[in-house]
Formats: C-alpha cells, structure tokens, sequence
C-alpha cells in the first residue's frame, strides 16, 4: 500500500493535521489530526511501497513497545487513513 | 493613457488603460481605496485577445447567478474564466513572476469587480493577506469577523451589534481582508462588500472569528484548533484550495491566525440577546 501523494502534514498551532479537500466542487473537506506516533509513520512511509510489518516496525523502533501490540497499532493506523482516502 | 492607482490592505496596485480605470472609476467601493500614483505591487491592464492563454488545468468550477466561474492553471500562471449566459466571457490570467494581471473579454462591471477580487488575491496571497467571507464590526477599535455559509445570518447578526452595542461599526459586509503584520492579525476594509455598500479604507486589530449558526437558542463556545481550522478554511477563497502553491499560503497563513486569536462558534437566534452574548464573550478581558 502507498500514502497518497496529494496529501501534505501541515503543522498548525501545534496540531499536524492533513487537510483533504476532495474533488473540486464537491463541497466536502476532511480535516484529519494526527498524533505523534501517527505523524511519524506518515513521515517515514510516505513516498514508499508498504506493508502492515513496515508500519509496525517504525512503531517498535521508536516506541520500545512489542511487536503484537505495534502491528495492532499500526492496523488501526492504516484503517483510519484508508478510510479517509489517504492510504490506498 | 488613463491610470488609477488603489491601495487595499497596504498593496497598491494600478489599473491601467482608458477603459478598465473607466471601469473601475465607476465602481462606488474602490473611491475611497484611490490614491496618489506610487510604486505599485501589481498593475491589472487590458490584453489582446491572441495573447489570451489557454486553460490546461482545471481546478475549480462555480456557478453564481447567470454566469459560470472556472479557475485552474495555464502553462505560465492561474487563469479565472467567467461565462455570463448569453453572453461573451471575461479571462483574467497572471503570469509567474510578472506583476501583471491581464484581463481580456467581456469587460462588464459586475464580472470585472469580480475578478479583480481575484487577480487582487492571488498577487497578495504570498504576502500574508487573505480575503475572507464574513461581515466585520469594529468594537472598541477591535475587529471580530462573523463566519458562515451564505445565508446563515452573518449580516443580521452584525446589524444587531449596531442597533444594540454602542460604538460598534461594520468594517465590511462581504469580503474584509485580514493581513498579517508583525504578529499581528488586522482586518481591512475592502471594495467588495457584497450587496451592502460600506467600503472604507481602514483597518483594525483582530479580535477573535466567531462562526455563526442558527438556533432556536443562543449558546457560544470556544473551539479547539481543529475546529477553529473547520471554520475558517471554507471562508478563504474556494479557489485557491485546490492549488498546492496557493494552498500553501493559505495554511500558512491559517496556522498564523489561528495561533494569534481566539475562535468561537455561536449558535444563535435573530436577537438583541445573541449580539450581547458575543460581545460580552469575545470582549470579556
């Protein structure tokens, strides 16, 4: 799977949201907030080809947390942004 | 050749070329913006229409009484189309880098004053300076902008701050402009204020936005960052929200605003009771 590449982190007043502005004319923007674990695995999987292990595996990196509760994690992770059309 | 010079939010621009200075002479909401010639920003002029580029980038469409708005990319700028029914289309473009905005087509008044709005916009956008759609009352030398979709109220609402709080003013009805200087947010009077004549050449601090619903009560509340961003993005230019450069300066500029004033949503009948409950709200310190 791929972050879409439409999609830009914009830090404003200390939040990191993505803004998603749908199609023109279809009056119907998403603001999407990430918390900081979320906003680093956008940041170091954007650009890429990934998978649930790849998500996962920041989480441990980073997180010092076991690898069950990273790859439960980084599912509803990727659930949340397919849902919004950012991860595809 | 005929030339007129304005200055509106602190950018000075020229109109030049017998017929557009013509033009917007006869407009009353840019009279009080004229001033003397000076060093200007950017110039709108009139253009031949074998220079007229072409559209190669969609990104926004409208539709506003008669006449039909696109918005996109040529291959060297932006470009607004506006198509009145029946009639012949008026083209306003930029180019990268030039301080020129072109105007070609049907230069009647009511779609000219439009699209200077926009050409005015996107040369002023890098400069912290966005048109925003509310109505703007001044109070105590502080000025609160009223947001909402069209029809919710935002006019009523700042009349009732007239007839009901003393010494409040409207800056603007339709479209003030809010600028970042130094840290600070200020609210400028504009030419274009919709259907409500009040155009003045001046500008306030900001105090706060306050997004305005209607109800069958009155109730404000302070919203969080995210909601703050929910209400003030759809009253930016709808036309420069599907541009990734011009976004930029728009999220830029929204993470400024937001950092600098408080937003509030007020959920609120056509009453005296609303207007006081926003003044008293927004102007507790």
């Amino acid at each position: 799977m791929k972050i879409n590449s439409n999609f830009k982190l914009r830090e404003i007043a200390g939040e990191t949201i993505i803004i998603n502005q749908g199609t023109a004319n279809i009056n119907m923007t998403k603001i999407i907030s990430l918390n900081e674990s979320a906003a680093l695995m956008y940041e170091q999987l954007q650009d890429k080809d990934f998978t649930l292990e790849d998500a996962a595996a920041v989480l441990v990196e980073n997180y010092d947390i076991a690898e069950q509760q990273a790859l439960t994690d980084a599912t509803a992770w990727v659930e949340a942004l397919k849902k919004c059309g950012i991860i595809e | 050749m005929n030339k007129k010079t304005y200055q509106v939010a602190g950018h000075r621009f020229a109109v030049i070329g017998d017929k557009l200075s013509d033009i917007t002479s006869n407009i009353a909401g840019f009279k009080p913006f004229e001033v003397a010639d000076g060093d200007t920003l950017f110039t709108f002029e009139e253009a031949s229409v074998a220079t007229t580029p072409e559209m190669k980038h969609l990104q926004y469409s409208f539709t506003y009484e008669d006449v039909i708005g696109s918005f996109g990319q040529t291959d060297c700028g932006y470009m607004l189309t506006l198509t009145p029914k029946d009639t012949a289309p008026l083209h306003l473009w930029t180019c990268n880098g030039e301080s020129v905005v072109k105007l070609q087509g049907n230069l009647a008044t009511y779609l000219c004053r439009f699209a200077m709005w926009i050409g005015y916009g996107i040369m002023t956008l890098p400069y912290n300076t966005v048109a925003i759609h509310s109505s703007c009352i001044v109070y105590h030398d502080k000025a609160v902008l009223f947001l909402g979709e069209s029809g919710t109220g935002k006019s009523t609402h700042t009349r009732l701050w007239r007839e009901h709080i003393a010494d409040s003013f409207l800056l603007n009805d339709d479209s003030p402009i809010l600028k970042i200087e130094d840290g600070k947010v200020w609210a400028y009077g504009s030419p274009w204020s919709g259907k409500t004549p009040c155009y003045k050449a001046e500008r306030h601090e900001l105090k706060s936005c306050v997004r305005l619903s209607q109800a069958p009560y009155n109730q404000i509340k302070k919203l969080s960052v995210l909601q703050a961003y929910g209400a003030i993005h759809p009253s930016c230019p709808p036309e420069f929200a599907y541009d990734d450069i011009l976004y930029d300066c728009i999220g830029e500029f929204i993470n400024k605003l937001l950092s600098a004033v408080p937003f509030y949503h007020l959920s609120c009948l056509p009453d005296k009771e609303a207007a006081l409950l926003s003044c008293n709200t927004i102007f507790a310190d």
